[in-house]
């Protein structure tokens, strides 16, 4: 059967037209499917939900961009959440790009609630390189750790840190992590040895990891990849690009496998043409 | 000397971290050492871009196979740093927003950066269509849950179930409860306890100068 | 939507390299090595000035402006880092690193026992017979705890390589422990094809939502 062996072999440019089609098709044609809340998203959520009035957030952007398609939509929609509620957001980043990546946030956040103000409702206090120690100095000393704003403005000078000089002034931190640094050293040391309230939004490679540290409660929820960040979005009432991704990651990952399954097939049929004739 | 003094270097940092923590009084050496660690981490971002003119430089000046990308490499490397370093702007760091270097960031760093890890998309399925084949019990157990959360961990597969099987037994909830809840948390959590355990043996191990292969040759 | 210059030319850059990265799906090329090279230039550049104003500047430089001369202990250290590159001298270099590793050691023993052994353990004593709080037994719950309890065990079983995995113990106890991480890590497997798709989702999303809008207010249609 050559048109078997054909297949089995099948040039993966073929594949990669396949996939990216698979992509491209439903992002042009969206079907408005409906997206189920799973329980580790609506924890999350309520996490956030819950914080009084004028609470402090800390809000840990870790990650580049080659995972913010991922995670940039599920701390927008949290940002937007907690402007509408009246608390406050600091942002930091054990990620270097995650500084330049929170000015984006920080502009979506202009654009959205133009009554807000910098210093008064939300800050960048920027990257720090040292992935665990950043966590374990914020602990110790949390303005030694971050004696300014990434505009070299000290904290006594910010009016929503003004007399924030320790982490757990905080009520809420929630890391959006892509990988090292990032959820692991929050949930080890920010949440286990500090014990501070932890929100981890995380990339989908790295959910199924995070999955026992919800079940344990070191973490309040967890928010994972594109479809956590469209669950949330439906949450949080907000229009973001995550829901929309969702028709395009439905037909996409139908289209995987059915590849495997196709490939599965083949790989029988050959199989059984070897046996019969041998 | 070239070995003894940095392993006692070595012993010190680590014993002190340790004895910080157990004693609240000592929590200052804690908050400095940390200090100096993010510090040096920092200067290893110097010891890259320092290396990177080092080994493209070598490139250029013997005329290497495309060594035309090297110089490209050393111009963006240039430029990236002297704008990043040395534009002053008004209460304004040149790293912040409405920059040069910002500008740079958005328009050049995030596509590469962004487009390039988006061709794994493309290598995963080229790669599953040839490997992921069940050929035995274990990769028909991975091949199976890998299936259950691929098709109904997105809204399409929840539609499709939900039109043939209603809502009496919705998967959703079979994936968080039994695979995600159950299997997941197993196979993770023994996996995190042996690599947790494993961790702090080398550890251990480094800190009592047991273990010495960093060190390198010499 | 009207568009500023620096945007235009911003976005023409960012559509030109993206083709480029994407071209190398055909084969490697001249075009992908161009936005490759550039690619490593910026990222290099870009994660040593952020370094700089976000850590060694606050860390050293204000400090010793500032007439705090334990600040001297990083810089020099620091600077030792870097005879790293020559291998005459890169004896010199293993005093700060041997620094960074006795510390990161210090930092696993002291944060990694409570948090990922210690708190993981006590997690895993899950009832085997779970009852809803008003009464009668929970059996979603009780299966689920069944699952974590003896997948745990077995799946710990089949990492103790200190024993010949023989015997009812430890020979049926990690050929179920494979099983249960083949089932976990099956699950990892599709979550990990749910990640590479957004990846490229998100550049469709660059296309669909930045790149072409900006054509479309060029030549002032749609």
């Amino acid at each position: 059967m050559k048109w078997v062996d054909k297949l089995i072999h099948l040039d993966r440019r073929y594949i990669y037209l396949i996939v990216l089609l698979s992509v491209v098709l439903p992002l042009m044609n969206p079907m408005g499917l409906p997206i189920k809340v799973t329980p580790s998203v609506e924890a999350s959520f309520k996490a956030y939900e819950d914080l009084p009035k004028g609470a402090l957030v800390l809000m840990s952007i870790d990650y580049g961009p080659s995972t913010a398609v991922e995670l940039e939509p599920m701390a927008l929609a949290a940002c937007d959440q907690v402007m509408n509620h009246g608390q406050k957001v600091a942002f930091m980043a054990l990620y270097p790009e995650g500084q330049a990546l929170t000015n984006r946030l920080i502009s979506r956040i202009k654009e959205l609630h133009k009554d807000k103000e910098e210093g008064v409702d939300y800050v960048n206090l920027g990257y720090k390189a040292g992935n665990e120690a950043v966590p374990l100095k914020m602990g110790l000393d949390f303005r030694s750790q971050f004696p300014t704003d990434t505009r070299g403005k000290p904290l006594s000078e910010i009016p929503m840190l003004r007399d924030v000089t320790q982490l757990k002034q905080f009520a809420l931190v929630a890391t959006y992590s892509a990988g090292f640094p990032g959820a692991l050293e929050h949930i080890r040391i920010t949440a286990s040895e500090y014990g501070m309230p932890l929100v981890v939004g995380t990339t989908a490679v790295q959910t199924p990891q995070y999955f026992p540290y919800f079940d344990s409660g070191q973490v309040v929820g967890i928010i994972g990849g594109l479809r956590g960040a469209a669950e949330y979005e439906k949450l949080a009432g907000f229009k973001g690009t995550a829901t929309g991704g969702m028709e395009a990651q439905s037909i996409a990952h139908f289209t995987v496998a059915g590849l495997i399954i196709l490939a599965n097939i083949l790989t029988l049929l050959q199989f059984l043409n070897k046996k019969g004739r041998g | 000397m070239k070995r003894q003094g940095p392993l006692f270097v070595t012993f010190l940092s680590g014993l002190l971290l340790i004895a910080q923590y157990y004693f609240v009084p000592l929590n200052f050496i804690g908050k400095e050492l940390a200090g100096w660690f993010q510090a040096i981490t920092a200067f290893a971002y110097v010891l890259a871009a320092i290396s990177l003119y080092g080994v493209n430089g070598k490139k250029i000046r013997d005329r290497a196979k495309d060594w035309v990308f090297n110089l490209v490499l050393l111009v963006s490397l240039t430029a990236t740093l002297i704008i990043g370093l040395f534009f002053n702007y008004p209460g304004h760091q040149p790293t912040d927003e409405n920059t040069a270097f910002y500008w740079m960031f958005d328009y050049i760093f995030n596509p590469l950066s962004a487009t390039m890890f988006s061709l794994t998309a493309f290598f995963i399925a080229s790669a599953s269509y040839r490997a992921f084949k069940a050929r035995s019990v274990e990769s028909t157990l991975l091949l199976s849950s890998a299936f259950l959360v691929m098709l109904f961990r997105v809204p399409l597969g929840e539609v499709l179930w939900g039109g043939v099987f209603g809502d009496n037994f919705p998967i959703s909830y079979f994936i968080d409860t039994f695979i995600m809840g159950g299997f997941n948390n197993a196979g993770q959590r023994a996996i995190q306890i042996a690599s947790a355990i494993g961790l702090i043996s080398v550890s251990l191990k480094i800190i009592l100068g047991v273990e010495r292969s960093y060190l390198g040759g010499d | 939507m009207e568009y500023q210059l620096n945007e235009i030319v911003g976005l023409w850059i960012s559509g030109f390299l993206t083709l480029c990265v994407f071209s190398f799906l055909l084969g490697d090329n001249p075009f992908y090595k161009l936005a490759e090279h550039i690619y490593v230039g910026v990222s290099a550049g870009y994660w040593m000035c952020v370094g700089y104003w976000g850590t060694i500047k606050p860390e050293i430089v204000d400090p010793l402006r500032a007439g705090k001369l334990l600040a001297l202990i990083p810089l020099i250290l620091g600077i030792m880092l870097l005879f790293q590159l020559s291998p005459k001298t890169a004896w010199v270099a293993r005093w700060p690193l041997c620094f960074l590793v006795g510390m990161y050691a210090g930092l696993q023993i002291v944060f990694t026992m409570d948090s990922m052994i210690i708190e993981q353990v006590s997690a895993s004593f899950k009832p085997l017979v779970a009852f809803y709080p008003a009464g009668g037994v929970d059996i979603a719950t009780t299966i689920v705890n069944w699952i974590l309890v003896f997948g745990l065990l077995t799946g710990m079983i089949y990492f103790y390589f200190s024993v010949p995995h023989k015997g009812l113990v430890f020979g049926t106890g990690a050929r179920i422990g494979i099983w249960v991480l083949m089932i976990a890590l099956g699950a990892s497997f599709g979550y990990t094809v749910m990640a590479r798709i957004s990846l490229l989702i998100g550049r469709v999303l660059f296309f669909r939502d930045e790149f072409w809008p900006m054509i479309q207010a060029i030549l002032g249609v749609g």
